[in-house]
């Protein structure tokens, strides 16, 4: 770990300017992430920017019967909130689903999405890892790459994204709103988050004097019918080997609208238009989940430790719409799939 | 960035001498081994209860499950817990 500044922001503007004036300064929140990246050298900021003053701590109505949350709520507040719990159930799942207690106390929901991956190689500095030094090589091609993706891949680089809250967030169809020195701006969920290509190094497409604000919930929240089923090695306190974010709108046994998305197999939530227009309009049975599973794992590519993660994926798709479509969520403390 | 905030430990759950309710309950149900791992488990599941979203057995282990026995007294500290959790007053 190396000597560092440390400094507090004042508010959002002080933000952006302190990170405008030192490119190798960076944010900390909660610090789940970056201070164990720190300590095993993958990390090495100059300066650490305290944003944890700032006001960005709400929720909050937006008007359009959507909500607004703050990037500085905490993972767990946000999870237990009364709002969250009533009409997005699927994102207070999915966030329950992820990390322990302590550590959704201490993570913000900007830092959820910010969290890097946890390929092994990307901890390992004694290994070439072209998202952690770029041009040097990727080790879990040909390597342990058990919890690497299936999609989306690139030769330079197999790592997928850990979060469960961001596959909840991609299914929801939320938006990003970041600030910078030109004001804010909006993203998309699903253009937050970049495929690796050629520059795994880059995670996101924010700007390096960008600072996420919030997070914009449309006011659809799939509160009927949806569902997060997480596969992983430890039944709790694990990252997914895959997971399922489901939610449909139903009328009259046939499915309106659906959204899919899916997390642990790819550098991003994983979802494909496609395959949710494939499930609209469709009797919610095995057939409709079946196409749907189908069109979104095309072109999935497995390693030597991997492959078994394609059948997984069929298979969790499969029985997460149907929970969805039953009205019987996955309990996250319930380690029984129904 | 927590400058100020106030912070219990282990060392702070006894009072006036008289053990808090978990550390009590800990010893009652045997719920740990080399010990290790102890302080972290206590305050966890003093957290855990103050909290009051676990209402089942289950959900105790989901909620705890951030803290890690290597001597594998799991079942015993969720028995902790319950009993805890009752002579607190909460409904289990």
């Amino acid at each position: 770990m190396i000597n560092f500044d440390y400094v507090r922001a004042r508010d959002v503007a002080d933000a952006i300017r302190e990170i405008s004036a030192e490119p190798a300064a960076k944010f900390i929140a909660g610090g789940t992430n970056l201070i164990d990246l720190m300590k095993y050298d993958v990390e090495r900021p100059m300066r650490l920017i305290d944003i944890t003053h700032l006001p960005l701590n709400n929720v909050e109505e937006t008007g359009n019967g959507g909500l607004r949350i703050g990037a500085l709520v905490p993972n767990s507040d946000l999870a237990y909130h009364p709002l969250i719990e009533k009409r997005y159930p699927l994102l207070s799942s999915a966030i329950l689903a992820g990390a322990s207690q302590q550590l959704r106390h201490m993570a913000s929901t900007g830092g959820n999405l910010m969290q890097r991956t946890r390929c092994f190689y990307f901890y390992d500095v004694a290994t070439p890892c072209n998202k952690r030094a770029p041009g040097s090589g990727c080790s879990a091609i040909n390597g342990i790459n058990r919890i690497n993706a299936i999609l989306g891949t690139s030769e330079a680089c197999i790592a997928t994204h850990p979060s469960d809250m961001c596959v909840a967030l991609a299914a929801l169809e939320a938006k990003v709103h970041v600030a910078g020195p030109a004001g804010e701006r909006a993203i998309a969920f699903s253009d937050f988050h970049r495929l690796p290509g050629d520059t795994p190094q880059i995670d996101t497409n924010l700007k390096a004097n960008e600072i996420i604000a919030a997070i914009e919930l449309p006011a659809q929240g799939f509160a009927a019918n949806y569902s997060y089923l997480k596969i992983r090695d430890r039944l709790s306190y694990a990252f997914a080997l895959v997971s399922v974010a489901a939610a449909l709108e139903l009328e009259g046994g046939r499915i309106k609208d659906a959204r899919l998305a899916l997390g642990g197999v790819a550098h991003k939530p994983w979802r494909n238009p496609e395959a949710e227009a494939a499930l609209r309009g469709q009797p919610a049975d095995s057939n409709a989940y079946a196409k749907a599973a189908e069109i979104l794992l095309r072109g999935a590519k497995g390693f030597a430790h991997n492959t078994f993660k394609i059948d997984l994926a069929r298979r969790a798709i499969f029985r997460t719409l149907a929970q969805a479509a039953n009205g019987t969520p996955q309990i996250q403390s319930s380690k029984k799939i129904r | 960035m927590k400058d100020g905030v106030h912070i219990t430990t282990i060392e702070g759950l006894a009072a006036n001498g008289a053990l808090h309710p978990l550390q009590q309950a800990f010893i009652d149900h045997d719920a740990f081994q080399c010990g290790y791992c102890t302080p972290g488990q206590i305050c966890s599941a003093v957290g855990l209860i103050a909290e009051a979203k676990a209402k089942t057995a289950d959900e105790i282990r989901e909620l705890m499950s951030g803290n890690i026995c290597r001597c594998g007294a799991y079942p015993n500290i969720v028995a902790a817990i319950e009993q805890a959790m009752a002579a607190m007053g909460s409904k289990l």
